[in-house]
């Protein structure tokens, strides 16, 4: 150490006027003095050596993941951390997250996406404390610790980003410290900090392709486009453990009326597998929660589930909706929504009626001779109706029937009455009487308007009061709703 | 001007809607009914012998051997008979003739018969109404008689009897007389026809 001893003289016969810029100079001369003789004294003072330095792999200065995302997998980075100590005490290395990789809406990666191990061999001496991996958590956590001499040591870490189903997409950043700081010493600790910055490309881990970008699947007894009833599934990055994919539907298909379609009129079936096991059976449609699909070990894969329609003429007419959703269903994970469909089943108003006569087309009283006894010829009538409304049947001839002199077969020579095939509904005429009036009404449905099927027989009786000739009336048959 | 705009447009949308349920036509099929009827001519006779007021059931009209009346000096029946004649037909028009085919004669002398001495009625017969005669004649006056379908009846349920009785002078037909004594004895037969024409 280098003492500097300063003399100042006191003139006392010089004026106080003068006596201040004296002074002055002379603090400045003494200032510039001193810090010469300091800087000169350099070289002779001794520093303590104790430091700590990161450095990222793939060199500069932060730790890049330049892209993450499901087909790229995990992705490791590469850390060295240096520490020069001479400080002859033991010392030991913490990491600190100091900000979590978030992106730039807020969403930070998932706990388990980032994480660490130290590379076995790495270090010369000292204990590395992450020699299993682990994930990087909040808080001070322990990397390595020196040797009792608290030698100069290096070693490696490996961080790496494991993506999964959750991620979203984004630039994430965040920062953590590593301190060194000595055991057993009152050197005070070393702090060197580390940005990461990693580019996730969160392609989702299953899309689910449906025919339109409404996201609809629609259902159609007449007239089903090819393809339109089909959820494609593509399951784009191996999950790395095996999982399933369950198919919920939230109710009911539901109409704008208030009205539910039979569960039994929608069905589904999974195809075009590749890997693991699709649903097979032709399954109709429940409240049931159904696995469609389970991976064998979670690797990539695409299917395909088909939805159909059973006979839904029955059902009434209407727009059918409901909602079907997808869930992942991971073992030892809730399950998670994948994604989820609106189904839509468009059943027509269908209000037909089929009239088939036996005879084909025609009905027919052939070769009638007046000495015979009654000869009879049937109408099948089925009407076709899923309105939903009571509906009734009736016929009208448009005329009596007349041959081609004029001549009018009597209606007491005809009867009409009816048989029932399955017939939910009233028959109005269900035994013989003469066909008097021109217009009748032959049937009046259940309440349900219920499709139905009945026959009509017309007898005719001959006579010698009917005249010979070809006789011919025409007969209209409607439907009409109550 | 806007509201002009409006109230067309209200009316147009009304006008939609209503036709849109007028529209909505209910399903409806026709059907042809077509019969065809053969035509039936045919004719059947049924007789019936009548003594008293039991009817049996003959083959042919044969009054047996004649009774003489001395009292009113002519022969005389027991019986009388009744011929039914159905018309089978469901021609628009149609008639019966009643004909003398052989004469009702001695079998030993054709001119000889007993075509006056024979009473012949029609009688216009239902199964409802009260049998209307049609007329009542000798069997030489019967012949080519014709009755159409609307004197008989225009409908089945109708049928046309005819009876034959021996004369006996008293309400007989139109030309019959009594067999006198001055007949001569014998076999008489003869045959009668009774043809159904359509038309």
């Amino acid at each position: 150490m280098l003492y500097y001893y300063i003399k100042f003289n006191s003139v006392k016969s010089q004026p106080i006027a003068q006596e201040v810029p004296m002074r002055k100079t002379a603090f400045v001369l003494l200032m510039v003095f001193m810090a010469m003789s300091m800087i000169i004294s350099l070289p002779g003072i001794s520093f303590a050596a104790f430091s700590v330095s990161v450095t990222p792999y793939q060199g500069g200065y932060d730790l890049r993941y330049e892209r993450v995302s499901l087909d790229t997998g995990r992705v490791n980075r590469e850390v060295t951390v240096r520490i020069t100590s001479d400080i002859g005490k033991q010392y030991r290395v913490i990491q600190t997250i100091l900000d979590p990789l978030t992106n730039a809406q807020g969403k930070t990666l998932s706990p388990g996406s980032f994480v660490v191990y130290g590379l076995q061999g790495s270090n010369k001496s000292g204990t590395l404390s992450v020699e299993t991996e682990r994930p990087v958590g909040f808080g001070r956590e322990y990397l390595y610790t020196s040797g009792a001499n608290g030698d100069s040591d290096s070693f490696v870490l490996v961080y790496g980003i494991v993506p999964d189903q959750d991620f979203e997409s984004g630039s994430y950043r965040g920062r953590m410290s590593f301190t060194l700081e000595p055991v057993d010493s009152a050197q005070p600790p070393v702090n060197v900090y580390l940005t990461i910055i990693a580019e996730v490309d969160a392609q989702p881990f299953l899309e689910v392709v449906t025919p339109n970008l409404s996201k609809e699947i629609v259902l159609c007894p007449d007239k089903q486009e090819p393809g339109s009833n089909t959820v494609v599934f593509k399951i784009k990055g191996s999950l790395g453990k095996q999982f399933r994919i369950q198919q919920v539907v939230t109710e009911q298909p539901l109409s704008f009326e208030g009205g539910f379609l039979d569960w039994a009129a929608i069905k589904f079936t999974g195809r075009d597998n590749q890997k693991g096991a699709v649903i097979n059976r032709e399954t109709a449609l429940s409240l049931r929660q159904e696995v469609i699909y389970e991976s064998s070990s979670g690797e990539a894969d695409s299917f395909a589930v088909d939805y159909g329609l059973n006979d839904i003429s029955s059902q009434k007419a209407g727009k059918y909706r409901t909602n079907i959703k997808y869930l992942l269903d991971v073992p030892g994970l809730e399950l998670k929504l994948i994604d989820s469909v609106t189904l839509i089943v468009d059943n027509p108003r269908v209000f037909e009626l089929l009239v088939t006569p036996e005879a084909g087309g025609v009905i027919r009283f052939t070769g009638v001779r007046p000495s015979q006894s009654a000869k009879g010829s049937e109408v099948v009538i089925e009407v076709r109706s899923n309105t939903g409304r009571q509906y009734q049947v009736s016929q009208r001839m448009l005329s009596d029937m007349v041959n081609t002199n004029g001549d009018t077969l009597s209606s007491r020579f005809l009867k009409i009455r009816e048989e029932g095939i399955d017939t939910k509904g009233t028959l109005k005429f269900p035994s013989a009487v003469p066909l008097a009036a021109s217009e009748i009404s032959l049937f009046v449905s259940d309440p349900l308007g219920s499709g139905d099927t009945f026959k009509v027989i017309y007898e005719l009786t001959p006579s010698l009061d009917i005249k010979a000739g070809d006789y011919s009336a025409k007969i209209v048959y409607s439907i009409l709703e109550l | 001007m806007r509201r002009l705009i409006f109230v067309f447009v209200c009316a147009v949308v009304l006008l939609g809607v209503f036709c849109a349920g007028w529209c909505q036509t209910n399903p409806s099929q026709t059907v042809d009914m077509t019969a065809q009827i053969q035509s039936e001519n045919s004719i059947s006779v049924s007789i019936q012998k009548v003594v008293g007021s039991v009817w049996t059931t003959a083959s042919s009209v044969d009054f047996g051997a004649l009774s003489f009346d001395p009292t009113n000096n002519i022969f005389t029946a027991g019986c009388y008979y009744s011929v039914d004649v159905g018309v089978n037909s469901n021609a628009a028009n149609w008639t019966v003739t009643h004909t003398i085919n052989k004469n009702i004669a001695l079998t030993t002398d054709a001119t000889k018969t007993l075509n006056d001495n024979i009473n012949v009625t029609f009688v216009k017969h239902s199964d409802s109404l009260t049998p209307v005669t049609l007329g009542k004649y000798s069997l030489t006056k019967s012949n080519n008689k014709v009755y159409s379908k609307a004197n008989i009846g225009a409908s089945s349920g109708y049928w046309l009897r005819i009876y034959y009785g021996i004369a006996t002078g008293t309400d007989d037909g139109d030309g019959a007389v009594p067999v006198t004594s001055e007949k001569p004895a014998g076999t008489y037969s003869g045959q009668i026809k009774v043809t159904l024409t359509a038309n």
